[in-house]
Formats: structure tokens, sequence, C-alpha cells
């Protein structure tokens, strides 16, 4: 009996010892590697020194693109992490069937979080149906690259962009060369990175809001991108693609191999061409303006899944990678645009911007971003604009038959 | 006679036990790790299931007749089968003739074995960084070379017309060393005395091999043809990495239509429905190539 | 005669030549463009030769990403799972090779189909089987799926089938048991094949990507490929990776599949050599 008593008792002062010792562990995904692993890595374990009662554990979970794959999997198999990095067109994908955690409440109650601070486009990347699910984190606008050599090759003023649909045509004209004569260019105006599985849509949709167009109706029921928008956005593709302007290969090299004087990219890769090109050889700029200047954001936001445990420590992981001086860190080392205003304003980010034109290009761009439409089903609608927008530029064909095709399948895709 | 006979009767004792003993530890394994996921699609498919969400509300034949009723999923067939007998067919021969080849080359031929086999080795990722290269319409090496003997370049991977070819010959040049090994692991098990016999009867060279290789070679090429169908027709990889179904759908096959379906738009009872409907498919292909052979030699 | 010969000898060795040049030339260039720097890969007009030849790609490659422990994660995965396929397969090949039951073609019909189904779909049941078992982010999740797979049971029968059963039959009329055969008899004789099978299963392994990067979640468990598309990440998006580092990677990703090549290689011939099938 003496014996039971005394176990009880050390078990209970066990117990009391260990307690406060207990962490929340969080698991969270990210799609960072090397040196953004490192910087990743030092955030995080700054962050669980200053918080001493949570303790979360960064994990590589692939490219954005294949972590989508990842999550769905993991959480079907119920071992999903409680936050991950999400591509921010997904966040409707992941919060419809309620597997992201509603963060209006955390970040009501949470004096330091302001959310009227952040970039007008990252915060509607945020949103489904009204709400936010997601912060975000790491934001990129399409802008265009110009190689300034080429420029002056072609006696283009090496220290402006085209402004306009039309200047983007004439522009292009000039910089493509064949310069062996055998009937092909070996130098292109303008090149994209068409990857095999982002597809040309991204790039399109920014065209297509330069003419002030609207994917969906108001009420996204229905499709609405077979409208003059739709139309013009798709004739200057094809014109370009007609005429040989813009090459049409995988071409994710073709900028920095300088066999395209022109790209129109992620603000990401700035920092690649800079290491491999050279700052002073190639230019920043927004992409030219049809009715109005637009272009559209990418990257990825944090989120935080139904099944965090302790999901108070949640979200002052995802408030605290969201501050506008861990952000500004991140901005300052990773290229990545500021998703909170105020970084803006910092000493050493107003010090960057003073001394790189380039980043200034790249900041004005986020004035003119649009996002993707946040509803579940754009993923599968872009699919479908894609086709007929490649049809109509690799055939050469009137896009009105082929958008109107494309409008009927995806206003099939609301009835379902 | 009668002797061997009760050797190979069906209830030979000592054949059911070393059955069990030498199948168990496959069986273990596939019936652990595989043929619940297999039920579990066949389940799937007629259900509907969002992926993240745990419902899987039941759907009859619906999966099976939207399937059926879309244009795509029939064009995604369509090109799979295009596929198919375009890697299989000038695959096996390919791989044969490498093999023959090797078979009677004595100096340096464990190079050029290694060097047929070296696309194999390499993973598409990888081998997909190298050939987009290759297929690359302004300067890629394919256009290079055609300029070089004054031919028109072509767009490989950028004209629907060319695309599925142009992954066609990827597929058999990366496959080729892959099937001449299993070819020539055959053409080595035939016993060299029956050469030497046939030589001796005044056999030519081509006699030979009708009547010697090709025969005792049956098995290796059921098998060859067999593994091949099954795999090429669930081509995923060139797709996913170096075109994404495109231009204009041109190289959407079949599975990368259902992992699409699956994963970018969590259609999991779809998808599934999909694959069953490969999965009947490639059982038909299989005793129906199966039956060929059996009909020409004793290999089944 | 010996003429003829010469020249039909010397046309075989050109055509042999021209091919290997068809097979080897990505390689190739795969192998130069490692020791170029970027801007020398994409040179216009393209220079062959890497001038100068840039050693340190091949450094930095296991800098970059701890390749280093993906490799050996990767060796060990592949090692375990090929040795095991080739001990299982031999044996299933065997039953279904010679052994006489009812229905055997039927089953073997359906032991195939296992490979008819796409992956894409069996692939999240297959993850809650492993989670199940507690395996997520361990060896076990890489390798216990794979110890058994049908492909390796078709090609071993296919051999076994090859094989006369005279050479058996004689043990079997002296009591031989079945196994015994199998390891005295069967398995030398198939050396080859069953070679050839544990690289084709090696080389699969190494090679695989998706699975390896869904069941993982920590670097004490990735592979190789989990490496390289941490480098291809990078080369997209940061500025920390470039072309020839992926290239290098790349090639470093290919040596270990093709020292076992090689080495098989040697084996199966040998292994024709040593059977004594001649008489």
């Amino acid at each position: 009996m003496k014996k039971t008593i005394l176990l009880i008792a050390l078990l209970v002062v066990l117990a009391a010892a260990l307690a406060p010792a207990q962490k929340a562990t969080l698991v969270l995904w990210h799609s960072y590697s090397g040196v953004r692993q490192q910087l990743f890595d030092s955030l995080i374990k700054e962050f669980n020194k200053a918080n001493p009662a949570i303790n979360v554990k960064p994990e590589y979970g692939g490219s954005l693109w294949s972590m989508r794959d990842k999550l769905l999997t993991a959480i079907a198999g119920g071992a999903g992490p409680h936050l991950a990095e999400i591509d921010s067109y997904w966040t409707p994908i992941f919060a419809k069937p309620g597997s992201l955690v509603n963060l209006e409440p955390y970040i009501a109650a949470d004096a330091r979080f302001n959310k009227a601070d952040l970039a007008r486009a990252s915060l509607q990347s945020t949103q489904y149906q009204g709400a936010s699910y997601s912060v975000p984190f790491n934001l990129s606008t399409i802008v265009m690259y110009y190689n300034k050599a080429l420029y002056k090759t072609a006696a283009l003023d090496p220290a402006r962009a085209p402004a306009d649909w039309s200047e983007l045509v004439s522009f292009c004209q000039k910089l493509t060369v064949d310069k062996n004569g055998d009937g092909t260019p070996d130098q292109r105006g303008l090149t994209f990175p068409n990857k095999a599985n982002m597809g040309a849509v991204w790039y399109w949709l920014a065209f297509f809001f330069q003419q002030e167009g609207k994917l969906f109706n108001d009420a996204l029921n229905a499709g609405a991108f077979n409208s003059a928008a739709g139309l013009a956005a798709t004739d200057l593709w094809r014109q370009l693609a007609r005429e040989g302007l813009m090459s049409m290969s995988s071409g994710s090299a073709d900028f920095e191999a300088e066999l395209a004087a022109m790209e129109l990219s992620s603000s990401s890769v700035m920092g690649r061409y800079r290491d491999n090109m050279g700052n002073a050889r190639f230019g920043l700029a927004a992409l030219p303006k049809g009715k109005v200047s637009a272009t559209v954001t990418g990257g990825g936001n944090l989120a935080m899944f139904s099944s965090c445990p302790d999901k108070k420590a949640g979200w002052a992981v995802l408030s605290w990678l969201n501050s506008t001086q861990v952000n500004k860190r991140w901005a300052l080392s990773t290229g990545s645009i500021p998703v909170r205003q105020s970084v803006l304003g910092t000493p050493e980010y107003s010090d960057y911007l003073m001394s790189d034109p380039k980043g200034n290009a790249m900041i004005a761009t986020l004035q003119d971003a649009f996002i993707r439409p946040n509803i579940p089903e754009y993923g599968d609608a872009s699919r479908i604009i894609a086709f007929a927008v490649e049809e109509a530029m690799i055939n050469d064909q009137d896009p009105k038959p082929l958008l109107d095709k494309a409008k009927a399948e995806v206003d099939a895709l609301f009835k379902k | 006679m009668r002797f061997r006979d009760y050797l190979r009767s069906p209830l030979r004792r000592g054949d059911l036990s070393t059955g069990i003993i030498c199948l168990l530890p496959s069986l273990a394994v596939i019936g652990v790790f595989v043929v619940f996921p297999i039920f579990f699609s066949l389940y799937l498919s007629f259900h509907k299931w969002a992926i993240l969400t745990p419902e899987k509300p039941f759907v009859g034949l619906a999966n099976y007749a939207r399937m059926f009723s879309s244009p795509e999923f029939w064009e995604c067939l369509g090109n799979t089968f295009l596929y198919t007998v375009g890697v299989v067919l000038p695959g096996a021969a390919a791989s044969l003739g490498l093999a023959l080849l090797l078979d009677r080359t004595a100096a340096g031929s464990g190079f050029f074995r290694t060097a047929f086999f070296l696309p194999t080795i390499t993973s598409i990722i990888a081998i997909a960084v190298v050939w987009l290269w290759v297929y690359d319409d302004a300067n890629g090496l394919a256009n290079m070379l055609l300029r070089l003997v004054g031919l028109k370049p072509v767009r490989w991977l950028t004209s629907p017309k060319t695309s599925l070819l142009s992954l066609i010959i990827m597929t058999v040049w990366k496959n080729a060393g892959y099937h001449m090994v299993v070819f020539l692991a055959g053409l080595q098990a035939i016993p060299p005395s029956l050469h030497e016999a046939a030589t001796i009867d005044g056999a030519s060279p081509r006699q030979r091999f009708r009547y010697v290789t090709w025969p005792l070679l049956a098995p290796t090429t059921v098998f060859v043809l067999v593994t091949n169908t099954i795999f090429t027709f669930q081509v995923f990889g060139p797709i996913y990495v170096m075109t994404g179904g495109g231009p204009v759908r041109s190289t959407s096959v079949i599975v990368y239509y259902l992992y699409q379906r699956a994963f970018e738009f969590q259609e999991m009872g779809y998808a599934s429905a999909v694959a069953w409907v490969i999965f009947l498919i490639l059982i038909a292909l299989t005793v129906l190539q199966m039956r060929l052979a059996r009909k020409r030699e004793q290999v089944w | 005669m010996s003429l003829g010969t010469g020249v039909r000898r010397t046309a075989l060795y050109a055509a042999l030549i021209i091919l290997a040049a068809v097979f080897i030339g990505p390689f190739l260039w795969m192998l130069l463009a490692s020791l170029k720097s970027t801007a020398q890969i994409f040179a216009f007009p393209p220079r062959f030769l890497p001038k100068p030849v840039i050693w340190r790609n091949y450094l930095r490659a296991w800098q970059v990403v701890p390749l280093a422990r993906f490799y050996l994660n990767s060796i060990l995965v592949s090692g375990v799972v090929a040795f095991s396929q080739v001990v299982t397969s031999a044996m299933a090949a065997y039953v279904f090779a010679r052994l006489q039951f009812p229905a055997r073609n039927l089953i073997f019909l359906i032991y195939l189909a296992v490979m008819m189904i796409p992956t894409q779909v069996t692939v999240i049941p297959l993850f809650i089987i492993v989670r199940r078992l507690g395996l997520v982010d361990t060896y076990g999740a890489l390798i216990l799926p794979f110890l058994a797979y049908p492909f390796g049971a078709f090609l071993l029968r296919q051999f076994f089938l090859t094989i006369p059963r005279e050479l058996e039959d004689a043990a079997l009329v002296d009591g031989c048991p079945r196994l015994r055969i199998l390891v005295r008899i069967i398995a030398p004789l198939s050396r080859a094949a069953m070679v050839t099978l544990g690289m084709l299963a090696f080389m699969f392994t190494w090679n695989t990507f998706f699975w390896p990067l869904l069941v993982t979640n920590t670097s004490e468990h990735f592979t190789i490929q989990v490496g390289l598309a941490m480098l291809r990440t990078q080369l997209v998006s940061a500025g920390d990776a470039d072309w020839s580092l992926l290239m290098s990677a790349t090639v470093i990703s290919i040596v270990p599949v093709l020292i076992f090549y090689l080495f098989a290689q040697k084996q199966i011939v040998r292994g024709i050599t040593m059977t004594g099938l001649k008489g």
C-alpha cells in the first residue's frame, strides 16, 4: 500500500515536472531548398527560441506543385502537416472541403496583426468566400525582363521596355533576328517559361486583365472570358506566334542564353538572372499596357490545417512569419515582393529600393496586380481556357469559336 | 511414361506444399500492399470522392457514364493507343535487332551494350532535360542536324502534328537498351549446341534464326511485348515533365488525364473508374497477346 | 569467303558505332554541360567542349543540398529491394513455370493484373496502409511495399520455361525436393536472367520519385531523386542553382546504376560460361 502511494506521488511529481516542458510540436511543410531553406530554417529556429512553448518543425514537402499531391495524399491518410505553404491560388481547393482553419477569429484577436497593412493583391489571395484562410508569405508578379545589350544592337533605348501592345509587337519585330540566314530566327523577340504543368494561362491572364477582362460573371457561376478582352489577348498572342516573334519551345533558359530578347516571367527569378547574366545586362519593367496596366500575382501562402492540435500556437507561427520584421528579411534575401506595405517604409528596404531601380519597378507592378479568381472551379477552367488559347495560337485560328466552346465547357463545370 | 505422368499429375502433394511455400513471400507483400489499394479503387469507381473529405457518396455507374460520354476521354484513349503501338512494336524490333547485333559481336560488345543501356538507367526527369534541348525549335540538336543535311526544321514538341511522334521516338530510344538486355539474356540461354548442330546440318544464318533462335526466344518475346504494352499504355512521366498533355491535347494520354482528374481536380472516384477501364483494356490486350503466342509456339 | 566476312564485320561495326553515337550523344552533352558554366551551355553558336573546365560544379552539387545522405539512402533502399525481388520472384516464377495445379495460368494472369492498374489511383490507399503500419517517414515505407513485384516473377518464369525439363527430371526421380532443384539447378542456369532482374529492380527503385516524396518528410530518409527535385526547384526560383549544377547532379545520380550495370553485365557473361550448357 505504502509503495503504491509512493509510486503515485512520484508519478504526480514527475508529471508536474514534465508539464511545462510539454511543447506543442507543429509540423510545417515548405517548398524551399538550398539557401532559402537555410534562411527559412533559421527564421523558424528564432521563433522556437522566442516561444519556448511551441516547437515548429520545418520539413521540405517538394516544389509547390508536387506538394499539392503530397498534401492531398497525406491528409487523406491522416498524416498531413499542421501548417504548410500552399500555392496562393489553392486556398479554395483546401478551404472548401474544410481542410483549412478559418483565420478570421485569430486575426480579430491578434492586435499585432494589421490586416489593412497587407498589400491588396496578397490579401485577396488569402480569401475564400469572404474570409481569410491563409496568410501571404512569398509573393511575386509577372514582369517583363529585357536584354539591354540586345536592345542596343537593335537600336532600341535600353532604358525603356515596350509601353503598350503595339510597341510590344514592333519591339519584337526588331528583336527577332535570323543571324545565319537559314530562314529560321536564331533570336526571338519574346519568350515565356511555358513549363509542362503550368501552361500559358498565367501569362495570358495578364494580357486579358489588361483589356479589363473578367473570367467569370459576377455571380461566379459561368464563364465570361469569350469577351472582347479574351479575343484581343488571344489575337495578340496569335500574331506573335504567326510572325515567329515569340519562342514557343520550353524556353526556360532562352532569356539567360540570350536566345530571346524579352521574357515574361515571375519577378522571383530576378536573382537568378542577376547571378548568371550580371545586373547591368538586363532590365526589369512592368508588362506593356493594354487599355489598363495589369499583371498577375503568384507565390506561396501559409495556411493552418484543421488537424492542427493547438490552433493558437499555429496562428502565432503564421502571424510571426507574416510580420513586418520577418517579411522584410525574407524579401531582402530572396527577392520576394513584400506582402506588407509597412516593409517598404523600413530603413533597410528603402535603402534597397534606392540602390536598385529594378526593385522599384518590381514593387510598382503590385499596384496593378490581379489574383487568379478564388473559386474552386478556377483550376479546371484555366485548363480549358489554356487549350482554346493554345489552339488559336498554334493553328492560327479565329479565337472566337474556340473561346465560345471553352465557355460552354466551363459553364458545365459550375453545373456539376 | 506412366511414371512421368504421375510426376506431373495435378495433385502431387509435394508440389502443393512447395507451391505454397514459394508463393508465400510474394503473396504476403502483394496481399498487404497491393490488393487492398486495387479493390479500394474499384470501390471508389462507383463513388464520388473529393479526397479531402471522408464522405464517399455512392453514385452507381455515373462515373463510367460520364467517362464514356466525355470526348476528352476518347481523345486521350486514342492518343494512348497510337503511342502504345508506336512504342511497343518498333521498340521490340529495335531491341531485338540490337541484341542480335551484339550477340555476335565479340570485341567491344561490353562498350556497345553499356552505350545502348545508358538511356534506360537514367530517370525520365533527367532525360527530359536533355530531350527538351534536343527538340528545341530554334537551337535544338535535332533541328541542327536537319539543317546540316539541308532539311527544313521540324516543330518537334510545339506542333500538335508531331508532338506525339516526338515522344514516341524518345521513348523507343530510352527503352531500347532495356529490352535489349532482356533479349540478350534470352539469347544466351539458348544452348550453343543447338546452333552448332544446325550449322553442321547446313543451315544458313537466316534459317538458324528462323528455326532455332526465334522459337526458343518466344517466351522472351512474349515477355517483352506483354510487359512493354502494360507499361507503355500507362505512360505518364514524359508527359508530366515534358508536355503537360499539349500542345492542344495532342500528347494527352489516358493516365495523364486520370492523374489530372484525381489530383488536380480531386475527382478520385471518376479517376478510379478511368483506371478500371484501363485495367480491362490491358487484361484484354495481354490475353490476346498470350493467345497469339500460344498458337504459334508452346510458351504458355 | 574471308573477304566477305571482313566486309560484313566492318559494316557491323560501322552500324554499331553510329547507333552508339545516337544513344550516347545526349549523355555526352550532359556530361560536357556539367563541366561548363551556364553561359557556356547555352552559348550560340554552341561550343562542344567546355572551356574552361569547371570541376567546381561537382563539388557544389554535394554542398547545395545534402546529396550524400540521399545517395546512401537510395543505395540502401534500392539494394534491399533489388535483392528481395530476385529472391521472391525466383520462388514465385518457379511455381508458375514448373508446378502443376488447377487454374495455374488463370492465377498467374491475376498475378500479372496487379501491374495493370495505374498507381495514380492506388497511391492514396497504399499510403493509408503504410500510415496504419506506422511506417511514414521510415525506410520501411520505401522498402516493404516493393519487396515483391509480379514483373520479376513474369521475367524469370519466361526464362525458366526455356530450360529443358530433362535437366531436373533426373533429380526429381531421385527424390530431390523441388526447392533444392530451384536453388541447385534452375537458379545457376538462369543466373543471367536473375542478375538482369536485380539490375532492373535496382534501377527502377533508384529512379522512383513520387512515392519517396509522398512517404518521407525529413532529409534523413529522402532519396536521390527527391534531392534532384530540390535542385530543380532552386533552379526555377532561387539564385543558388543553375543548369550546370543540375547537370552535374544528374551525372552523379547516374553513376551507381551504371556501376551496378557494369557489374551485372560481367556476371551475365560469366554466368553463361560457367553453366556448362555446352554438353
